[in-house]
């Protein structure tokens, strides 16, 4: 089977789009990294807004980025066809921001950024991977909507999220959104590689459900 | 008054400066002088004693130097930000980042890691809680924005600095040897300005950052302000624009903003310039001519660009949103112009403008003493230690930094004080580390934080390769700031000598001092290794049941090249042999203090035993190797001496008849900073 073309989407004010690039290829996609105007997204199975500070995180993190062509192209996109779409860490933010994923991310308890690793619980599997934020603190008003999605959960909170939780996956639309940045445990030496359970879990997915190869 | 007085220009410099020209300046040349001239741009009580250290390139008069490796050049540099951060620690810390990333950048070299060293008073201060938040809070705001992770750095908490805290931020950047720019000049050519309006932060920053500090003085608007957003797209652009055939130079704006960068790029290059004031693009229409040249405004480069490739430039600049000015050209000849709306307002000869008056210091018998030990009984230091603000884990302070952005990290100093990073593009490691020795005579002190780096990479399997320095001293014109400083840089000459590790580059921060308290010599240094083989590489990780040996001279800090030189091949063929599982250093707690940090990071306690006399001796020279088995018939082989020490197993620490649980001294250790910094 042909590779599948996954897109990076570099922001102004993004940091994180090359290393998500290496994961991405380590893994066996064709990535690509294309900026906040690109609107023709027909040729990816997977959209990725990776970690960083978009627009400075001026006004409230993600909240510029959400007004930017590819945002609304993602959304036409969405309603379309099946596209899967990964939000990590600012990406998260962005997507909450966007409406895509209910909820939203507040200050950490701490009222500090933090880095750390971190140990997570996702479909039977526990696995560690670090964070690396200010925001990070989950909240959702209307509690009711969580039961839309699969939990990734930490072990041991480190931000005060609601409920653990470290990231969610709408199963419905395969929009999987989280904090823990999984590039980063992937393709350096001397690193776990745990970042690769999320990767393959995409990749799995998009073959079996888009393609009902697996 | 006149004038020149008022602008704080030594009579011997303003005496120079009129014989040079020969005439005397008009007001606003004058200006240009005051800050072209302060301690900070020009380095006039240093300038004369920075020459003739080892070195490897000739890129003395760059902004960064650098070690090679395959075809890659690695820039580093460290900085002072310590006037800004006493004044406005957030923006001054945030600054200070800023500003020696646009160092390593300004060579075209893409900035991959940074580093700090960092000194406050003692924690029991209101004021260094808040210096300590503030600064940690500015580097984390800034470099985690701008993508580039800290990876390594050192705090020291001590009563000389409750005044006047010492920031000293590195930068290291990575290029292809054939992508490097330099900032030399060419005749007619462009002269463009991009990045943030120019506006009136940091004015007079140079000459603010050249006096002691003084509350009535000491002014926020002298402390410029950060944008990390604009500081990002700058990167980027910046990296792009220096691969355009038509860049000819790049220089940074930091310190004297616009004057310095275009005079000292044209007077480098050996061509005058033509500046129109009136065409920089500015944050609002009525700031001054002498503003405009003396701003210190964040996120700005300046560029010497082909004027055929000027259209280039705009487009990437475009691309990244980025605002931009052509505000000069290029000429022939020696001249430096400076027109506003027309009006020429000064015509200088750059020699005498990029050369200042350098003043000579005087070495005498005034010296800074070494601090008196004290006698204690072991139980008594082992207590102490543990509760010591300089002991205790600094995860407070680390974990608000972004360690791994980039991906490249493959250890930071979470695990020890070194940074190790993965350069995929070369492909190699490197090791980084930072160590300042305080309390003892300064030849002492620089020779002891030498080999404690020099140490400290080899316990990781580096290759030392290059040295950088922050010399943080008081008040110049003391007999003792001068003796001190002199023996400072004769120490680093002759150490950079003897072990063929270049000073690629360096700072010095004079009048760090406050209200007559001045700071201790203070020399800060930076080591870089590094490694390209994955297998070279020591680990860090303890495990249960691990031996512990002392291998080396159980006495202080040696000065034998060749010893130091043979353990290290001993170090890394033990390491080759696969009988050691790792190896640590020996720092101002002792044996007892290395082995205690491990014991809580990785949770295992152990029993060691050896003479009295050297469980809390400083700064052994020798290593401390753990190994899975017993090793000593291997050890005889080398001709050097050791110790078995003992043991790693167990939940307690056991010398000397003394016993302690490890799990109440973990919690100290892990949570004191923390819980002081919340009271």
């Amino acid at each position: 089977m042909q590779k599948i073309k996954a897109a990076v989407v570099k922001f102004f004010g993004t940091n994180c789009e090359k290393e998500t690039y290496d994961a991405l290829l380590n893994i066996g996609f064709e990535p690509y990294i294309i900026n906040q105007n690109e609107e023709n997204l027909n040729k990816f199975d997977l959209i990725v807004l990776p970690g960083g500070f978009s627009y400075g995180d001026y006004v409230s993190c993600g909240r510029i980025a959400k007004y930017t062509p590819i945002i609304n192209s993602l959304k036409n996109n969405l309603k379309k066809r099946k596209i899967f779409i990964l939000g990590i860490c600012n990406g998260f933010q962005i997507l909450t921001e966007a409406g895509l994923i209910e909820g939203a991310l507040l200050e950490n308890t701490s009222g500090k950024f933090i880095c750390k690793d971190v140990e997570l619980k996702f479909l039977d599997k526990t696995f560690k991977l670090p964070i690396a934020h200010h925001q990070g603190r989950y909240y959702i008003k209307n509690k009711e909507k969580l039961n839309d999605y699969e939990i990734i959960k930490y072990t041991n909170n480190p931000n005060g999220s609601y409920c653990d939780i470290a990231g969610l996956y709408d199963k419905k639309n395969y929009i999987l959104a989280l904090m823990p940045h999984p590039e980063r445990n992937l393709t350096t030496p001397f690193k776990p590689k745990e970042g690769k359970i999320i990767f393959e879990f995409i990749k799995n997915t998009i073959e079996k459900e888009f393609y009902g190869t697996l | 008054m006149e004038l020149y007085k008022k602008l704080n220009i030594d009579e011997k410099v303003y005496k120079s400066i009129t014989e040079r020209l020969k005439r005397i300046p008009n007001d606003f040349e004058l200006c240009l002088f005051s800050a072209m001239h302060s301690e900070h741009c020009g380095y006039l009580h240093s300038k004369k004693y920075l020459s003739n250290f080892y070195t490897n390139d000739n890129y003395e008069n760059e902004n960064a130097g650098c070690i090679k490796i395959k075809n890659y050049s690695i820039f580093f540099k460290m900085e002072s930000h310590n006037h800004p951060c006493a004044i406005e620690p957030y923006q001054g810390s945030m600054t200070g980042i800023g500003g020696i990333i646009r160092d390593v950048l300004s060579l075209g070299a893409y900035p991959v890691c940074l580093l700090n060293s960092l000194k406050f008073g003692k924690l029991k201060d209101n004021k260094t809680k808040y210096y300590l938040s503030e600064v940690t809070r500015g580097i984390s705001t800034y470099g985690n924005s701008v993508g580039i992770p800290v990876i390594s750095g050192e705090t020291i908490f001590d009563e000389n600095f409750s005044k006047t805290p010492i920031v000293n931020v590195l930068a290291l950047g990575i290029v292809k040897n054939d992508e490097i720019k330099f900032s030399k000049a060419k005749e007619n050519s462009y002269i463009v300005l991009l990045g943030s309006k120019t506006g009136i932060d940091g004015l007079n920053g140079a000459t603010f950052a050249s006096d002691v500090l003084d509350e009535k003085k000491s002014s926020r608007n002298s402390v410029q302000i950060g944008d990390p957003y604009t500081k990002k797209r700058l990167i980027d652009a910046t990296i792009e624009i220096n691969k355009l055939n038509s860049t000819i130079a790049c220089q940074d704006l930091g310190a004297s903003g616009i004057l310095s960068s275009t005079s000292e790029m044209c007077y480098k290059g050996q061509c005058g310039a033509e500046l129109y004031l009136d065409k920089v693009h500015c944050q609002f229409k009525d700031i001054s001519p002498s503003e405009i040249m003396l701003s210190e405004t964040q996120e700005r480069m300046a560029f010497i660009i082909d004027k055929k490739g000027f259209s280039d430039f705009k487009k990437i600049a475009n691309n990244y949103d980025l605002d931009f000015s052509l505000i000069g050209e290029t000429k022939k000849g020696n001249s430096y112009k400076i027109f506003h709306n027309d009006n020429l307002l000064a015509d200088i000869p750059l020699n005498v403008l990029c050369e200042p008056y350098l003043f000579e210091l005087n070495k005498n018998n005034i010296k800074t003493a070494p601090l008196k030990k004290e006698n204690k009984s072991l139980k008594e230091r082992f207590v102490e230690m543990i509760n010591d603000e300089n002991f205790v884990s600094k995860e407070y302070i680390y974990s608000q930094f972004d360690m791994e952005v980039q991906g490249r990290t493959a250890f930071s100093q979470k695990e020890n004080s070194i940074g190790i990073q993965y350069i995929k593009e070369i492909p190699a490691f490197i090791g980084i580390c930072t160590k300042t020795t305080l309390n003892l005579e300064a030849k002492s002190a620089v020779k002891n934080s030498f080999l404690t780096l020099y140490r400290k990479l080899v316990s990781y399997g580096f290759e030392p390769k290059g040295l950088t320095n922050c010399l943080n001293f008081a008040n110049p014109e003391r007999e003792i700031v001068q003796s001190d400083f002199l023996d400072t840089i004769d120490e680093l000459k002759h150490l950079s000598f003897k072990f063929k590790v270049p000073v690629v580059s360096g700072n010095v921060s004079f009048y760090n001092e406050f209200k007559e308290k001045t700071i201790p010599p203070c020399a800060t240094l930076a080591m870089v290794g590094t490694l390209e083989n994955e297998n070279s590489l020591i680990r860090p990780e303890i495990f249960k049941n691990n031996e512990i040996y002392f291998f080396g001279k159980t006495k202080n800090q040696t000065n034998e090249f060749r010893y130091e030189t043979k353990l290290k091949q001993a170090i890394f063929n033990l390491h080759k042999e696969k009988l050691i599982a790792s190896a640590k250093t020996i720092g101002r707690y002792g044996i007892i203090g290395t082995l205690l940090k491990n014991a809580c990071f990785y949770n295992i306690g152990f029993e060691i035993s050896a003479p009295k006399e050297i469980y809390f001796r400083k700064y052994l020279s020798g290593y401390i190797l753990i190994t899975e088995n017993k090793i000593d018939n291997e050890l005889n082989k080398y001709q050097i001496p050791y110790l078995y020490l003992g043991k790693y197993f167990g939940d307690k620490i056991k010398f000397d008849n003394l016993e302690f649980e490890l799990k109440p001294i973990k919690e100290i250790y892990q949570n004191k900073l923390s819980s002081e910094m919340e009271k």
